[in-house]
C-alpha cells in the first residue's frame, strides 16, 4: 500500500469521517479499521496513564 | 530569475506547477516533470475532454516549447501550459449563495466523473473555480491526479471549509459567509461551523456528520495525532466510500435553500421612483453611451438586479456588475441563469462587493488574491443611481470620490440624484446634513475637474441628471 501524502494537511479527523459517512460499504471498513488500532489506542491509554500515575507521585 | 517573469502570486502551493503570464499576456502554467505526467495522464481521459469541450474545466493546451519568458528557468520545468484567460477574476467572498453553490456541484460533479476513470481532485478549496459569466469554470488542472488504490479524498476538510460550511451558514442560519471567508482564506473550520449550529441544527441535512462529528473528531488529540490512512487501507477503503460521500454531498447541497426577508435593494426595480419615461431615458442614454466605443471590460458599480449591466453586454465584452446587497445580486445571477446573455453579446459576472468596502489584495505577501483593481481596469464605469449612498450614506467626500473613478482611467457614466429626490430625502431622516459638498453645481465642477463632460440629460422628474465623461487621467 502506497500511502500519498497531500502538498496540505487533510485533516486525520476528516480522513476519518470519509469512512463513516461511505454509506453502509464504510461501517465495515471502520469496524475493520477499530479492530486494528484497538491494540494501539490501548498501548497509548496506557502508556499515558502510566505517564499520569509516575508525575502524581 | 529573468526580472519579467510573472509568477502569480496565488499559485504558490503545489509544487508541481506555477502560474506565470508570457508576454502577450497569456495566462500558462510552468509543470515540473510530476505535475506534466500527472496532466499527460489526465488528458486522455473522457471526462476531462468532455469537462473542456463543455466549458466545465477551462480550455488548456500543452506547448510544444516554454514561452521565452521562462528564458533561465526553463531547465527547472518539464512542460509548459497554456490556459484560456478568465475575463474577470473572482472569488468566493464575492460569490452570491447560488454562485457558491453551482460553482460546489461543478467541484462535486467533476470529482465523480474523474473517479470513474480512476482519477482524483486531489484538494478541494474553493478557489479553483472561476465565473465566466454566470457560468463556473474549473480552473487547476493540476488537481487532477491518478487515484491509487486506498487513497481517500484529501481534499475532503477544503471542500467543507470553502464550500459546505460557507453554504450551511447561509442556508441554515442567514449569516452571511462572505466577512468570514474574506477574514480567512482557509475558510470557515469545522469546529467554527459548529459552534453556530444549534441543537435543532443537528436534525438539517448534513449538520451532524459534516459539521458536529467532523469537529468532534478534529478536535480529539488522539485522532489529530494519528495518521490513519495506512490502517484505512488495509481496512478496505476504496474509491466506493469516495463516490458515497461525494453523492451524498451533492444531493445535500442541491437541496439548500437561501430564503432571506426581501432587502433594501432587491425589489428596487420595481418599487423605485422613476416614471416609465424616466427609465426609457435612462436605458436610451446608457445605449447612446455604451455603442459609441467598442468596449472590453465594463464596471457596472451598484448594478442592482443588472437592467443596465445587460444593456452594456450588447456592446462590450465583459462586464462586472456590483453590488453590496447579497440578494439583489443573487436575483441578477439566477436570472442570468435562466436568461443568459444573447449570442454576440458580452458576460455579465455579477459578484457583491461594496464600491466604499471593496475586496482588499490578501494572503501570503498580501498578493495571493487580488484587489478589485488589480484584477483588471475597465473601459467603462457605470455608476448609476450610487453616488449618493456613496457621499449621503457612506460619508465618501464628493470630490474623493471622482477622483478615484477617475483614476481608473475609463469612461463614466454618472446619475446625479439631486437633494430633492425622495431617495435622497430617505438618507437624510436620520442624520445631521454634513454633506454640503452634495449640490448639482458642486458635482459638476468637480466632475469638470477630472473629466471632459461628452454630454447630459436631464431625466423628467427633475430630480436626477445622468452625464457621459471621459477621464483625463
Amino acid at each position: 500500500m502506497s500511502v500519498l501524502l497531500a502538498y496540505f494537511d487533510p485533516g486525520s479527523g476528516s480522513l476519518l469521517l470519509q469512512v463513516i459517512v461511505g454509506g453502509t460499504a464504510g461501517l465495515f471498513v471502520f469496524a475493520r479499521y477499530l479492530w486494528e488500532s484497538m491494540p494501539t489506542m490501548l498501548r497509548v491509554r496506557k502508556e499515558k496513564s502510566a505517564a499520569g500515575t509516575s508525575s502524581s507521585r | 530569475m529573468p526580472k519579467d517573469l510573472r509568477y502569480d502570486a496565488g499559485s504558490y502551493r503545489d509544487r508541481d506547477g506555477r502560474i506565470f503570464y508570457s508576454d502577450s499576456g497569456e495566462v500558462c502554467r510552468a509543470l515540473s516533470a510530476p505535475g506534466l505526467a500527472a496532466f499527460q495522464a489526465v488528458q486522455s481521459t473522457r471526462f476531462f475532454q468532455k469537462g473542456m469541450t463543455e466549458g466545465m474545466i477551462v480550455r488548456t493546451e500543452q506547448l510544444e516549447s516554454a514561452p521565452s519568458v521562462l528564458g533561465l528557468h526553463e531547465s527547472a520545468w518539464a512542460g509548459t501550459l497554456r490556459h484560456d484567460t478568465i475575463p474577470f477574476l473572482s472569488y468566493p467572498y464575492e460569490w452570491t449563495f447560488g454562485m457558491l453553490q453551482d460553482a460546489a456541484l461543478l467541484h462535486l460533479e467533476l470529482l465523480q466523473a474523474a473517479l470513474d476513470e480512476n482519477t482524483i481532485i486531489k484538494d478541494g478549496t474553493a478557489y479553483n473555480v472561476q465565473f465566466v459569466g454566470a457560468r463556473p469554470t474549473f480552473i487547476d488542472v493540476l488537481s487532477f491526479t491518478r487515484l491509487e488504490p486506498g487513497q481517500p479524498w484529501a481534499g475532503y476538510r477544503q471542500f467543507c471549509q470553502t464550500f459546505l460550511n460557507p453554504l450551511f451558514i447561509q442556508s441554515y442560519k442567514n449569516i452571511s459567509f462572505h466577512p468570514m471567508l474574506r477574514g480567512r482564506l482557509a475558510g470557515i473550520s469545522p469546529g467554527e461551523c459548529s459552534s453556530l449550529m444549534s441543537f435543532r441544527d443537528l436534525f438539517r441535512p448534513g449538520v451532524l456528520a459534516h459539521v458536529s462529528l467532523h469537529s468532534r473528531l478534529d478536535s480529539d488529540q488522539h485522532v489529530r495525532q494519528s495518521n490513519p490512512q495506512p490502517a484505512l487501507s488495509r481496512a478496505g477503503f476504496d474509491k466506493s466510500l469516495i463516490k458515497n460521500n461525494v453523492a451524498n454531498l451533492a444531493r445535500i447541497i442541491r437541496r439548500l435553500k437561501w430564503n432571506p426577508p426581501d432587502s433594501t435593494w432587491s425589489a428596487y426595480a420595481e418599487c423605485n421612483t422613476y416614471s416609465d419615461a424616466d427609465r426609457r431615458r435612462k436605458a436610451e442614454f446608457v445605449r447612446e453611451a455604451v455603442a459609441s466605443q467598442p468596449l472590453g471590460l465594463v464596471w457596472d458599480l451598484g448594478c442592482n438586479t443588472g437592467v443596465y449591466a445587460r444593456i452594456a453586454a450588447e456592446h462590450a465584452r465583459c462586464v462586472v456588475a456590483m453590488d453590496g446587497d447579497h440578494l439583489a445580486v443573487e436575483r441578477l445571477y439566477q436570472s442570468l441563469k435562466a436568461q443568459p446573455s444573447a449570442t454576440g453579446h458580452g458576460t455579465i459576472l455579477p459578484l457583491v462587493s461594496n464600491v466604499a468596502d471593496p475586496s482588499p489584495s490578501m494572503g501570503w505577501q498580501g498578493a495571493e488574491r487580488k484587489s478589485l483593481v488589480e484584477r483588471g481596469q475597465p473601459e467603462l464605469t457605470m455608476c448609476l443611481a450610487l453616488i449618493h449612498h456613496l457621499v449621503i450614506d457612506a460619508g465618501i467626500p464628493l470630490r474623493d470620490l471622482l477622483a478615484w473613478l477617475a483614476g481608473l482611467g475609463s469612461s463614466l457614466i454618472i446619475e446625479f440624484v439631486d437633494r430633492n429626490d425622495p431617495m435622497v430625502q430617505l438618507l437624510l431622516r436620520n442624520r445631521r446634513d454634513t454633506c454640503a459638498d452634495y449640490e448639482l453645481e458642486n458635482f459638476e465642477r468637480r466632475l469638470g475637474e477630472f473629466f471632459d463632460i461628452s454630454r447630459s440629460v436631464a431625466l423628467e422628474s427633475g430630480t436626477r441628471r445622468l452625464y457621459f465623461a471621459w477621464s483625463r487621467s
